[in-house]
């Protein structure tokens, strides 16, 4: 089987370089046989990665210990769920499941388009094909997950310990998804540049690519933090890695890209700056997966070392050549049809927004590279600290948030000032009263008294919004109340499928701003019967408890907890020993609430009997996870097709154009 | 077996890929001929038209616009959708 997987595999890449450059070869002679040949080597693509896929996921699960990758992932005693998740846990099966995707994504450009966009479509494909290309390229010569061992082992060294847990089934393939999905509105837009369609064709065929690659990209960023939070026990969620830094990166350029997409939509303005921003946001994908799957630079998340990280970053070289001369080519007829009228206008804020976006962006990729550039002019690694992060990204962000609240209160073009009085004139209101509030709590530290008030600002300006917005269904529409409001938002989908992701976003930032101005920590060295007191609660130590499975060995700390001179049950932080893998690592106890986690760790256990414990109290850390729910809503409600949407992207071609025909005939 | 497996699949590959080439005819259609494409392009700028014109009300009567920028943009647009509809009509 694993021999039909390879072969599948190196069949599929002599595919995906026919499909290429038949598929260029046929749009520009007008060929049609051709591009249905090409057409159907996209399809047998598709098939082929999907056999290789399986052989490499039956090996998986029959414990085929011939094959080095499944020797060096999986092991006798793993669960299954995890043994099928090994998929991705190395390199050259995480870089055949990139390979699958990419295959699969190009047959549905296909079935997307088989009555539409008939010249932007070869272009795209033969562009997604290329990238397929060098990633098959590189499973097949560099990194093949179907290599054999000289000798079969009877049992495989298993899953690193810190990815045995159930956020290694759902966290790498969702960032996966992201990474990937991005090439798809890269091809399109490489599309637009290679064919001279420079209008809006390319923007409309790949909205919906653009919302389900930043969905899957932003989900898997707060799929991995809430990993980091559960599962590396260092009290936090997010540390400012390499890897979390990769993945941050493009889907903040891929929201500037969202959000300024719309002005050329409407305004025909910002067309160079969005193909600048698609070509980067792409480039920032390939660079997160030389990160995590190259090992490039060092980082706690990067499962994968060595040259192949490399190719990669040849890649991103060989993309943003190719793409940045392609733009170069096409500049003089990429100008904008209108010029700012106003700089109180919402283009204006689009814009100030899209700075902010990638100002972060950049600072962020800074502190990345920072390092491997130090390492690279001399003899040291100079560290960035969390705290570089913090502090250029704090401003930032708040800045950002402002403006998320701004945006809707200000119309296009140019705002009046009465309007503009009147549309903030509730949202300051309350954000003066949070203000107030906090002030009359005590709460003195300026970052708080900003950022929170900011954040009830955005709230109360999209609320406004959605209210705004019922009342004129209620009286232009005669809808009853209870109508009015999901009439509103499915009348139109992209405007207020955004404002819930936005208030899922200030959900969001009111955990992580409580959490980096509020979060308490205590650790103590305890003996039976000691107590620590954190946050209001007090943790008594009771002793130690051991106990083993097939695989473990586990010591737990037992904790009676008061909360407010209240028993409040028991909570164990443990220390897991993986037998296997001869490895320890801290298992949290953790308990979540509305208002805030306990959060417990085992550091150590003496011969004496006394146990290391470490205790945070994080506020309104609930709240970033309920709040990427909300972000999830919103997406899906701006990703269902609307009726705009589909008069203007479907425009009827084949119906007006045979029309067209018929009249000419 | 693998070889079996492998020459099947190479067949395969041949046939489905092979197939547009040997009968050929089938692709006609399948790309835009270059009065299409002018035609494609109009019928995406008419739509676009027609969209920005029904934001520009809702925006209107959510109070983001006063009256006046409001008849100027319908204006504007409108004009552009006329434009349009009598380029599609000149090349009917």
């Amino acid at each position: 089987m694993a021999d039909v997987g390879y072969v599948a595999l190196s069949i599929a890449f002599v595919l995906a370089v026919y499909a290429a450059i038949i598929s260029l070869i046929a749009v520009r002679s007008g060929q049609g046989d051709l591009w249905l040949s090409a057409r159907n080597a996209v399809w047998a693509a598709v098939a082929l990665t999907s056999v290789a896929s399986a052989a490499l996921v039956y090996a998986l699960v029959t414990r085929d210990f011939s094959l080095r990758y499944v020797a060096e992932y999986t092991s006798r005693d793993l669960s299954m769920p995890l043994t099928i998740s090994a998929w991705w846990a190395g390199q050259a099966g995480s870089l055949l499941l990139w390979s699958w995707l990419l295959a699969v994504f190009a047959g549905v450009v296909l079935i997307q388009n088989r009555r539409r966009n008939k010249e932007l479509t070869p272009y795209t494909v033969a562009v997604i094909m290329a990238v397929l290309a060098f990633f098959l390229g590189i499973v097949i010569f560099a990194a093949n997950p179907f290599e054999k061992l000289p000798a079969t082992p009877a049992d495989g060294l298993g899953l690193n310990p810190l990815l045995q847990n159930r956020g290694m089934l759902y966290h790498p393939p969702t960032l996966y998804l992201g990474y990937v999905g991005f090439t798809v509105p890269y091809a399109y837009a490489m599309a637009a540049l290679m064919s001279g369609r420079l209008g809006n064709e390319w923007i409309y065929a790949s909205r919906r690519w653009i919302l389900f690659a930043w969905l899957f990209l932003g989900a898997g960023n707060l799929l991995g933090a809430q990993w980091a939070y559960t599962v590396l026990g260092w009290g936090g969620f997010w540390g400012w890695d390499p890897v979390e830094n990769a993945s941050l990166m493009p889907w903040l350029t891929g929201t500037a890209f969202l959000h300024s997409v719309m002005m050329q939509q409407r305004r025909g303005m910002l067309k160079v700056w969005n193909l600048v921003l698609i070509i980067a946001t792409f480039g920032l994908c390939l660079f997160g997966t030389a990160v995590t799957r190259g090992g490039i630079l060092s980082s706690v998340h990067a499962f994968s070392t060595g040259p192949l990280g490399w190719a990669l970053v040849g890649l991103i070289g060989a993309v943003l050549l190719a793409s940045l001369s392609l733009l170069w080519k096409r500049m003089p007829a990429l100008r904008s049809e209108h010029e700012l009228d106003s700089l109180v206008s919402r283009e204006s804020s689009f814009l100030f927004n899209n700075l902010i976006l990638v100002g972060a962006a950049f600072a962020i990729f800074w502190g990345t590279i920072f390092p491997w550039l130090s390492r690279a002019v001399q003899a040291g690694s100079i560290t960035v600290e969390p705290a570089f992060y913090n502090r250029v990204t704090g401003p930032i962000f708040l800045a950002m948030i402002v403006l998320m609240g701004l945006c809707p209160l200000i119309g296009w073009r140019k705002a009046s000032r009465e309007n503009l009085v009147r549309n903030a004139l509730v949202p300051v209101a309350i954000a003066l009263a949070v203000a107030a509030l906090l002030y009359g709590q005590g709460i003195r530290w300026p970052p708080a008294l900003l950022a929170f008030p900011a954040m009830a600002f955005v709230a109360a300006a999209g609320l406004q919004e959605f209210y705004r917005g019922v009342r004129v269904r209620v009286r232009g529409h005669h809808d009853s109340l209870l109508w009015a409001l999901p009439r509103l938002v499915w009348s139109n989908k992209p405007r207020y499928g955004g404002q819930i992701v936005h208030l899922g976003l200030i959900l969001i930032a009111m955990g992580v701003a409580s959490y980096f101005m509020y979060s308490t920590d205590a650790s103590g060295v305890l003996a039976p019967g000691e107590s620590l007191s954190v946050g209001g609660y007090e943790l008594t130590f009771n002793g130690i408890e051991e106990h083993s499975t097939e695989s473990r060995d586990i010591v737990a700390a037992n904790l009676a907890v008061t909360r407010d001179g209240e028993p409040d049950g028991t909570i164990a932080p443990e220390v897991v020993l993986f037998r296997n893998q001869r490895s320890v690592l801290a298992d949290i106890g953790l308990r979540s609430g509305l208002r805030e986690d306990l959060y417990v760790i085992l550091n150590s256990v003496g011969e004496d009997g006394r146990a290391g414990i470490q205790a945070f109290v994080n506020p309104l850390v609930t709240w970033i996870w309920i709040g990427g729910g909300v972000m999830l809503a919103g997406t899906a409600i701006a990703f269902w097709p609307d009726r705009r949407e589909r008069r203007v992207a479907l425009h009827l071609p084949e119906m007006e154009l045979r029309a067209l025909e018929a009249s000419r005939a | 077996m693998v070889v079996f497996v492998a020459l099947l699949m190479t067949a395969a590959v041949f046939a489905v890929v092979g197939y547009p080439l040997l009968r050929p005819g089938r692709g006609k259609g399948e790309l835009l001929s270059s009065d299409n494409r002018e035609a494609e392009g109009l019928l995406a700028c008419r739509d676009e038209a027609h969209a920005a014109i029904e934001e520009l009300e809702f925006e209107f009567y959510l109070g983001n616009l006063s009256q006046r920028d409001y008849e100027e943009l319908r204006a504007r647009y409108r004009q552009r959708a006329e434009d349009i509809l009598r380029e599609l009509e000149a090349i009917r």
